[in-house]
């Protein structure tokens, strides 16, 4: 298990590190301070998660993040020193999988840590249920996948993830720590912010108009029921 | 975040008047060519008025009238549309000032980083860390605890001294001990850089300077401080030595990106960070605004002289007779 830890004060790095050793036995731990250097080192050396510091002196996080998402489907959790929503979403949007708050202490982070590996480990949910369909939407959950308009859709696992549970309910609200909780944890029922990035990712993949919607509709302050085929239909 | 408070409408005026700089004399004339004659010592209080909400500032001219100049906010306040002060102008001195807040939360956050990850490795009752491992986390807390006092040891001071003042505890001191402290302070973290500084005496002997011994130590080290950070790993600082015209005169050097002289009029406010100069960097923009009220303090100031690819000196003159109280 390898975790690449970016973030110039290297104080950071080295108490990471260190917290890493005397708790994990089987993770090395890389470090780099600067978003090239920590560009290249996702490229070499393939790590399993990246912790990645908002702010870098050359390159801000926010873009090493989307040039990671270039061309890696890693893990990465963004690390910053500002307590605000908006960063947390631009993250989020990014296509970050976790968000830790300056300061932390090691727990925290081993927690998040852990979270976001099991997530991934996690093989995408299955069901014997025949495939789904609604209007141009198509879901075949056997092959885990979905189709738009006769298209295969490109979803990264928690957007799959996401629809899945979301279709498999059609017509049913289900509320935000529900889906939270089936999607990315128990842990994660108040992070309703993930929940509103990912649905947005899905309306836009969807071409869903949140005002006038086809498939996901807001049901506000409860969650989102997906309109099922014979509300449609009706 | 509310304002502390607005300026008044004098004060308003007097940004106004202030054009691209004046004295006490000059703004009460400028009043006064307009009609408005001034009861002595009103154009000075109004001057530290602005002086207080940033605005504008002493320039780092030497002489025995001081001379006040805008600062950038004041500028963009001034130019901004009169019917507008209070909504836009206003509105962006806010975000100015809720920005400077994020930036000083950023500058606390990092150490406080390192020191609960240290602390709770050390505590956790199930880790068993080796002595090498205890230490080297107690070297991390210490080294972040020292990081935070100076960042409070600096916010406070630049809060007094834009108050009235420090009191100085003057007393004749060797400018070279104070450059060679300076340099035992700098020298663990130019160690680790791989750099290299230099201390150049060009005067023999090096007559002693009236000052407070710890604040000059101080605003040297801002300097060398800032002369560490952008000299790249393995590069030279130097630290000069001279007199000239009754001043002591420390001129740091050092082989960083130098500061494009659009930037150099802003170096010396409260939370200007350039460009080269990202959070990252661990530039709060405290450094040099401190380092030139300690020398406006002695009656000196700091003189710039920098260009992109070229480095950049900063060099810190104070009279050899302090700032001109009596010597007990």
């Amino acid at each position: 298990m390898r975790i690449l830890v970016v973030d110039d004060a290297q104080d950071v790095v080295e108490s990471l590190r260190l917290g890493f050793d005397l708790q994990w036995r089987e993770v090395e731990v890389l470090g780099a301070g600067t978003g090239r250097s920590a560009l290249d080192l996702v490229e070499r050396e393939h790590p399993d998660i990246v912790l990645l510091d908002v702010g870098l002196p050359d390159i801000d996080g926010f873009s090493v993040l989307k040039e990671i998402r270039a061309f890696s489907d890693v893990p990465v959790v963004m690390l910053t020193a500002r307590d605000d929503a908006m960063d947390k979403v631009k993250g989020l949007e990014l296509g970050a999988d976790d968000y830790v708050t300056k300061p932390f202490n090691h727990l925290e982070v081993m927690a998040r840590v852990r979270a976001v590996l099991r997530r991934h480990a996690l093989p995408a949910p299955t069901s014997r249920a025949p495939s789904f369909r609604s209007g141009e939407l198509e879901v075949d959950f056997g092959r885990q996948e979905a189709r738009f308009r006769g298209e295969r859709l490109e979803l990264t696992p928690t957007e799959y993830k996401l629809l899945y549970h979301l279709v498999r309910n059609a017509g049913h609200v289900l509320q935000h720590a529900t889906l939270l909780a089936k999607v990315w944890g128990r842990e994660y029922v108040d992070e309703v912010d993930y929940l509103r990035v990912y649905v947005r990712r899905l309306r836009d993949k969807l071409d869903d108009d949140p005002e006038a919607p086809t498939y996901i509709r807001t049901e506000r302050g409860l969650g989102y029921r997906f309109i099922g085929p014979a509300e449609r239909s009706g | 975040m509310a304002l502390e408070r607005p300026p008044s409408e004098l004060g308003l005026a007097s940004l106004a008047l202030l054009g691209p700089g004046a004295s006490e004399r000059e703004l009460e004339a400028r009043f006064a060519e307009r009609g408005a004659s001034l009861d002595p010592g009103v154009a000075a209080g109004l001057l530290e008025e602005l002086g207080s909400l940033g605005l504008a500032r002493v320039s780092g001219a030497n002489g025995s009238a001081r001379r006040w100049v805008p600062t950038s906010l004041g500028q963009r306040l001034r130019d901004a549309d009169p019917l507008s002060h209070d909504a836009d102008a206003l509105g962006e001195l806010e975000r100015l000032r809720s920005d400077l807040l994020a930036t000083i939360s950023h500058e606390f956050r990092t150490p406080l980083t390192a020191l609960r990850t240290g602390i709770g490795l050390l505590l956790d009752p199930t880790l068993e860390p080796s002595p090498e491992q205890r230490r080297s986390l107690l070297e991390t807390i210490e080294r972040n605890t020292e990081r935070m006092q100076r960042l409070v040891g600096d916010i406070l001071d630049l809060a007094r001294f834009r108050a009235g003042g420090l009191p100085l505890q003057l007393r004749r001191v060797d400018p070279v001990e104070i450059a060679e402290a300076t340099r035992a302070s700098i020298a663990p973290l130019v160690r680790l850089h791989a750099q290299d500084i230099a201390l150049v005496v060009e005067v023999e002997p090096v007559p002693q300077v009236y000052g407070d011994r710890r604040r000059l130590e101080q605003a040297l080290l801002n300097l060398v401080a800032n002369a560490q950070k952008f000299t790249p790993d393995g590069g030279r600082i130097e630290v000069r030595l001279s007199t000239r015209d009754s001043t002591v005169r420390w001129s740091v050097s050092d082989e960083g990106p130098g500061i494009p002289l659009e930037d150099q009029p802003r170096l010396f406010e409260r939370f200007f960070v350039g460009e080269q100069d990202r959070p990252g960097r661990g530039g709060v923009g405290l450094g040099l605004p401190t380092a030139l009220a300690i020398a406006q303090a002695h009656g000196g100031t700091i003189e710039v002289d920098s260009a992109p690819g070229r480095g950049s000196r900063f060099t810190l003159a104070v009279p050899l007779d302090g700032p001109g109280e009596p010597e007990p």
